[in-house]
C-alpha cells in the first residue's frame, strides 16, 4: 500500500470531509430515540436550510411514492416514518460534504446517475428477497462514495487512475490499487466509519465487489448484485465503467433465477426512470 | 421496430413515445409505456421529479437497420462484460441481459 496516499487520505478525512455536520449528527441521534420529539427535530433542521432542502428533495422523489408533495420534515416523518427519514437525513448529510464539480473533470453527473441506479437496484433486489428496502437504497446510493473521496482528497492520483483505466480497459478498482495502493471500496469504508453510519452500510461499501460468505442474503449482497445489474444495463456508466465480476456466493444467496432476474432488470429500469437524481 | 433511447427530461422532444412504464417505489405505475409525451405530460413528469426517460425513436427501422441495431446492442454488452471475468455466472448473466435488451427492443 502506498503510505503517502494512505496518509493523505486520512489527512483529508481528518478535515471537513471526515465528519457529518453537527446538525446531521444531532438529527440522526434525535430520530434514533424511542420517543421522537418532532419539534426539536424541526428546530435543528431549521439551522441548515441546504440540508432541509436536500431532505425534502429526497423525500419527494417518486421512489417514495408520495401522492402529494411533502412540505416539511414533520410531514415526511408522519408519512414516511422515522426510520426512513433518518436514512434520508443521513444521505443528505453525506451529499452536502461534496461539491458538484471535480477538479480533474471526473464525470460526477455520471457518478450520481450510477449511484442513484445502484440505490434503486439494491432496493429492487432486496424487495425480491422479501427484505426491507430502505437500507439497501441508502447503501446502494453510497456504495461508490470512496471514488468521490479519492477525487476530492487525491485528485492528481485519481486522474492517473482514470487514464490508466482508459489505456488498459481494466476495472477502475484495479487501476486504483496500482496507483494508490488501495481502492474506492477501502476509501469509502474509511469515510463511512468516520461518519458513524450503520455497520451494515460500512460493510456494503467496503465489500460490494467481494461480499463475505454468509448464511443468508446480506445488505452487501443486495448492493453487489444491484451494482452489477446497473452496470450491465449501462445506466450512468462513464467511458471507463464496466460490469464488475459477479460474486457467485452473493448471487446464490440472493437466488435470482432467470425469471426473477428479468423481472428485476425491468423493475430497475422503471424505477430508475422515475427517480429524482439525488445528488449534491 | 424502433430504437429505445434515453433522454434527460429537459432534452425530451414533444411527441416522443414512452418505451417503459414509469413506476414509483411502491410499485404503482405512474405513466404507462406507450404514452405519447406532449408538453403537458412532460411538465407533469418534471413536477414528479422524473429526470431520465426511455422513449422510442420516431423512425421505424428497416429490416437491415434492425439487424444492425441488434448487433450494436450485442457489441455493447460484450464491451461492458469485457472485464467481468469468464466464470459461468458472468456468462449466464451476459446472456440474460442480452436477451432482455433484445426482447424489449420492438
Amino acid at each position: 500500500m502506498s503510505d503517502d496516499a494512505l496518509e493523505r487520505l486520512d489527512q483529508g478525512l481528518g478535515g471537513k470531509l471526515g465528519s457529518l455536520s453537527t446538525v446531521v449528527t444531532e438529527l440522526v441521534e434525535l430520530l434514533g430515540r424511542d420517543e421522537v420529539n418532532l419539534g426539536e427535530v424541526e428546530r435543528w433542521l431549521a439551522k441548515d436550510q441546504g440540508l432541509a432542502t436536500g431532505v425534502l428533495r429526497i423525500a419527494n422523489s417518486p421512489f417514495y411514492g408520495m401522492a402529494r408533495r411533502i412540505g416539511s420534515l414533520r410531514e415526511a416523518t408522519v408519512i414516511l416514518g422515522v426510520h426512513t427519514v433518518r436514512n434520508v437525513v443521513t444521505t443528505a448529510g453525506v451529499l452536502e460534504l461534496f461539491g458538484e464539480e471535480s477538479e480533474i473533470g471526473f464525470d460526477r453527473l455520471a457518478f450520481w446517475q450510477h449511484s442513484n441506479c445502484a440505490a434503486v437496484a439494491a432496493q429492487v433486489v432486496a424487495a425480491e428477497c422479501g427484505q426491507e428496502p430502505d437500507e439497501a437504497y441508502t447503501a446502494g446510493l453510497l456504495h461508490d462514495v470512496g471514488r468521490l473521496v479519492i477525487d476530492t482528497v487525491l485528485p492528481q492520483e485519481f486522474a492517473r487512475v482514470i487514464s490508466l483505466c482508459r489505456e488498459r480497459g481494466c476495472q477502475m478498482g484495479e487501476a486504483e490499487r496500482e496507483v494508490l495502493g488501495f481502492d474506492h471500496a477501502f476509501a469509502g469504508a474509511r469515510a463511512v466509519e468516520r461518519w458513524h453510519l450503520p455497520v451494515e452500510v460500512l460493510e456494503a461499501v467496503r465489500d460490494h465487489h467481494a461480499p463475505l460468505a454468509a448464511d443468508g442474503p446480506t445488505l452487501t449482497d443486495f448492493v453487489h448484485v444491484g451494482n452489477v445489474l446497473c452496470r450491465a444495463l449501462d445506466i450512468g456508466n462513464s467511458r471507463e465503467d464496466k460490469v464488475p465480476p459477479p460474486d457467485a456466493g452473493a448471487w446464490e444467496r440472493v437466488g435470482l433465477d432467470a425469471e426473477k432476474l428479468k423481472h428485476c432488470l425491468a423493475r430497475i429500469e422503471q424505477l430508475n426512470a422515475s427517480a429524482t437524481l439525488v445528488a449534491p | 421496430m424502433r430504437k429505445i433511447e434515453r433522454f434527460g427530461i429537459d432534452a425530451l422532444a414533444e411527441g416522443a413515445e414512452l418505451a417503459a412504464d414509469i413506476a414509483d417505489g411502491k410499485g404503482r405505475t405512474l405513466v404507462k409505456a406507450g404514452t405519447v409525451l406532449d408538453a403537458r405530460r412532460i411538465e407533469q413528469l418534471k413536477r414528479m421529479g422524473v429526470t431520465l426517460v426511455a422513449v422510442f425513436s420516431a423512425k421505424e427501422l428497416s429490416a437491415e437497420e434492425i439487424e444492425r441495431y441488434r448487433a450494436e446492442i450485442a457489441e455493447r454488452i460484450e464491451q461492458l462484460f469485457g472485464s467481468a471475468g469468464d466464470s459461468p455466472l458472468a456468462e449466464r448473466l451476459k446472456q440474460a441481459v442480452l436477451e432482455y435488451r433484445l426482447e424489449v427492443v420492438r
